[in-house]
């Protein structure tokens, strides 16, 4: 156990990955060798402090879930870019992106169904609603007057499923209490909707370094919270006519940016995502053990400083 | 005494439903505020609706035109055929008058007062006549006659701005008639103003513009009411994709029908079992949700993008919607009916169901069983069903999620064959087929999954197994014939696993399953290449685009098909159990049909 954590992740990634038909394992591996975050498998680590309980297979498992949903993703999202790279189907074609992410998450299934029936229950039912998040995602496209209800809705099902996963896997694991794999569960969906705010007020940045390029979801129509926020003061209209042109490109960013500045829409947004990611912590507070209360804070508090 | 019923307005739904239930031997009174309909003019009237106005004898001495091709036309998308429509245009005042003297016949008695002690109550008002419930869900709808041809229904849609999420699409059609006179309809939902001289078109028009209001806004909770229940357009009941509300009319009256012969005394009870029906008999259509709105515009925006894709996922799914029809079982042939095998199939449809329709009512259509004819399709619950008869009896209702997994997960295989050569639309936006066929994919195999690892635990490994499997070989572009055989392998294998511990008799019926699948592309092959209708509603050069084809020629095909078949045969006289045996050998005999049809050499 001397390797450490993060590179047994790995390990165990290439091996389940070498189990993929050749035809699609490059798009699948040179994901693992660029790992981003790992934002998954931390917060499963987290979850198990002092159990004894190895956290890799699981690790891996929600981490190979989080490169499935991620090939599916770009495809819908008609991504160009991921982790600095060009998106799988732009290397490879739709259809064999869309088969690699497929294969990804019936070889997930496997090692689900290899770590017990608890596992297996929990991969499918979060990959069923992170489906139906991506679903309410893409249907609200176009929609300037998304309200903030329905808005978090989506962001819950998509992103606040994936980050509880990892809390519900780490709870089995660890043979944590009724009580307490709930407090997990509840944490991880709470940060998780932290984070997806945070990573909306992203999607606007301009000029800055970051791994996905600027303003790919306002190109599709799906606006994220500073936005929509801005758009509930948007009084004479223009911030609207500006979402809605069909000659939006990248070059209305900056215009973008300035209105939902203007209307306040950033402000708004960090202050919801702020409300939330305290939340999160608050309902560590409801943990008995000490020592899982301090692991979780700690992953929960150098999470946000990433993207703050 | 005989309960009575009293119905409310006598247009097609009323007038059905009165006819029905006087002939089961209830007092029914109708009254009709013969409202002016203004000139009468041509409805289509789909299929099953057809055989039920036939078997009641409504069509006698009627002028029934039959068709059977729709041309379909989604926004700026090619036009597509749809063909086997099975349909018919009538004239509205003629279907009418035969209703009104088959109602005078039944003994209806037509009153002008109110109920006197009746104890059912039907509302059958037609549209417009209860409060709307949204904007979205109700408009108005304009017919006209022309003088001009058409040789087959034409279904198109017109929208201003596919990318408002709040614009709701209008719905043309035109009517074959006969004496060159045809009828044009338009439904407008929304309310954004019409102008019926729109109506004018290339054709010299014969008759005024027929107009009404029209309302889609069903939901099972209105139809009900303290002491009521509603039928046909008051109730919402129409289609909000194509504008029909005929076939809906009679199919809800009959289940109000039903449903009141069911619990004659029992007003109650007759309204809850009615509400009960709706709510399958319209799964998909109209699910009530806070989303409706916007989920209705989704559907429409597949639909429209996905207008020129011919796999057989959003083939289907068009069917579905703008057809009264589901997938309704890969083929139709019908295997002999075994009534031990209905409360696990109907368990296995309200399982498949019940987990998709709220969240993809487009999906749950799909997987609604269009007849009561639960157990006779050809699908790969049936095998699986089948299989599970190896332990002796009949099958066990509690992998009933097993079977609906099995079927929601061969629906999200059919959604990954994709064609070859998509093309993403230009400009900006979300490329709606594409994003439809990844997201209604994971939906489906990940609920699959759900499904198995609730149900039957031991199972995921080999479930998750078969994903990887057909995964793999699809990308590796293995031969077809190997895909659809290990399609159909798993629900024969796993169905024998769970029955028996006797691995001679699992492998014999996995092999079954195996040449089943085989069977069932090259029956596909065999009836593309013959021109006819495939069970996948494919085109040979369809089926060539997305490399699921034997690539045989018709005779090889045909030879090898009605090979497998023998061999199936073989293996079947291998299983103790007989009824196992026959019924595998059932579901083996409809699938190769399109082959051996007619020329069945009896063992």
């Amino acid at each position: 156990m001397s390797r450490p954590y993060e590179h047994r992740v790995t390990d165990r990634l290439n091996a389940a990955a070498s189990e993929l038909d050749e035809s699609v394992r490059p798009l699948v591996s040179r994901l693992i060798d660029q790992p981003g975050k790992r934002l998954r498998s931390t917060l499963l680590a987290a979850c198990v402090p002092g159990t004894g309980v190895d956290p890799a297979p699981l690790g891996a498992l929600v981490e190979l879930v989080h490169v499935a949903s991620l090939l599916h993703d770009d495809i819908i999202d008609r991504a160009a870019v991921r982790r600095g790279l060009p998106a799988a189907h732009v290397v490879a074609g739709e259809e064999r992106a869309t088969l690699a992410g497929l294969a990804c998450f019936a070889l997930a299934g496997k090692l689900a169904a290899d770590l017990g029936p608890g596992v297996s229950m929990a991969v499918s039912a979060a990959v069923a609603e992170l489906s139906v998040g991506e679903l309410l995602d893409v249907q609200r496209a176009f929609d300037t007057e998304l309200s903030i209800e329905d808005y978090l809705e989506l962001v819950t099902r998509k992103t606040g499923e994936l980050f509880r996963l990892p809390c519900v896997l780490g709870a089995l694991a660890a043979g944590a209490d009724r009580a307490t794999a709930a407090v997990l569960a509840e944490f991880g969906l709470e940060l998780g909707v932290a984070f997806q705010i945070m990573d909306d007020c992203l999607d606007l940045r301009v000029g800055q370094d970051v791994d996905k390029p600027v303003g790919t979801d306002h190109q599709l129509g799906l606006f994220g919270a500073p936005t929509l926020f801005a758009l509930r003061v948007d009084e004479d209209g223009s911030l609207r006519r500006t979402l809605l042109s069909s000659s939006f490109g990248a070059h209305d960013m900056p215009g973008v940016r300035s209105m939902v500045l203007d209307r306040g829409g950033f402000a708004s947004a960090t202050h919801l995502a702020r409300e939330r990611h305290a939340n999160a912590l608050v309902i560590l507070n409801r943990l008995e053990d000490e020592d899982l209360r301090a692991s979780l804070r700690t992953v929960g508090m150098a999470m946000w400083q990433d993207v703050t | 005494m005989t309960p009575g019923v009293f119905v409310v307005g006598a247009g097609p739904a009323g007038s059905v439903a009165a006819v029905a239930l006087a002939r089961q031997g209830l007092t029914v009174q109708v009254v009709d505020h013969d409202a002016d309909r203004g000139e009468s003019h041509d409805l289509l009237v789909n299929a099953p609706t057809l055989a039920t106005l036939d078997s009641m004898g409504v069509l006698t001495g009627l002028r029934v035109r039959p068709v059977d091709e729709m041309e379909i036309q989604l926004g700026r998308a090619r036009p597509r055929v749809l063909s086997g429509l099975g349909g018919a245009v009538v004239d509205r005042d003629q279907l009418r008058w035969n209703l009104h003297a088959l109602m005078a016949d039944a003994g209806v008695e037509r009153v002008s007062g109110l109920p006197k002690g009746s104890c059912h109550l039907i509302i059958a008002t037609g549209a417009g006549t209860r409060p709307s419930t949204s904007v979205y869900s109700t408009g108005r709808t304009y017919a006209r006659t022309f003088a001009g041809h058409a040789d087959r229904v034409v279904l198109r849609s017109v929208t201003p701005n596919a990318d408002d999420p709040r614009q709701m699409p209008s719905f043309l059609r035109v009517l074959p008639g006969d004496d060159g006179v045809l009828t044009v309809t338009l439904t407008v939902l929304g309310d954004h103003e019409f102008d019926p001289a729109m109506l004018a078109g290339p054709f010299e028009p014969v008759g005024p513009v027929v107009s009404g209001p029209v309302d889609t806004g069903f939901s099972p909770d209105l139809a009900v009411g303290p002491d009521w229940m509603r039928i046909g357009d008051v109730a919402g009941l129409v289609n909000p994709f194509t504008g029909d509300g005929l076939g809906h009319a009679v199919e809800s009256a009959m289940l109000a029908v039903r449903s009141i012969v069911d619990h004659k005394a029992d007003p109650a009870a007759a309204r809850s079992a009615y509400r009960r029906r709706l709510g399958s008999a319209f799964v998909g259509y109209f699910e009530t949700a806070r989303h409706a709105a916007r989920r209705y515009h989704l559907a429409w925006r597949i639909l429209e993008s996905a207008a020129e894709d011919d796999g057989p996922f959003f083939v289907k799914g068009h069917r579905a919607i703008l057809l009264p029809e589901g997938i309704g079982g890969l083929a139709t042939e019908r295997m002999p009916r075994d009534w031990s095998m209905v409360p696990f199939l109907t368990a296995c449809d309200e399982v498949a169901v019940s987990t998709v329709r709220h969240e993809w009512p487009f999906l749950a259509r799909l997987l609604a069983d269009e007849g009561s004819g639960a157990g006779q399709q050809v699908r790969p619950a049936l095998l699986f069903a089948s299989a599970l008869t190896a332990s002796g009896g009949p099958p066990d209702v509690g992998y009933a999620p097993v079977g609906a997994a099995i079927e929601l997960a061969t629906l999200g295989t059919l959604a990954f064959l994709s064609p070859s050569g998509h093309r993403p639309p230009p400009g900006r936006g979300i490329d709606w087929t594409m994003a439809t066929t990844v997201l209604a994919g994971d939906f489906l195999l990940s609920q699959a999954s759900r499904l198995v690892a609730a149900a039957a635990p031991d199972c995921s490994w080999a479930f998750a197994e078969w994903l990887a499997e057909l995964t793999a070989m699809r990308a590796t572009r293995a031969p077809a014939t190997a895909l659809f055989g290990a399609l159909f392998e798993f629900p024969a294998r796993i169905g024998a696993q769970l029955a028996t511990t006797d691995p001679a008799v699992v492998r014999v019926v996995r092999d079954i399953g195996h040449h089943c699948g085989e069977m069932f592309l090259l029956g596909e092959d065999v009836l593309a290449l013959r021109g006819e209708r495939t069970r996948l509603d494919l085109t040979a050069a369809g089926m060539a685009d997305r490399g699921i084809s034997s690539t045989l020629g018709l005779a090889a095909a045909e030879l090898s098909c009605a090979d497998t078949h023998r061999r199936t045969r073989e293996a079947a006289a291998k299983i103790p159990h007989l009824r196992c045996a026959r019924l595998l050998l059932g579901f083996a005999d409809a699938v190769a049909a399109p082959v051996t049809n007619g020329k069945e050499d009896q063992p």
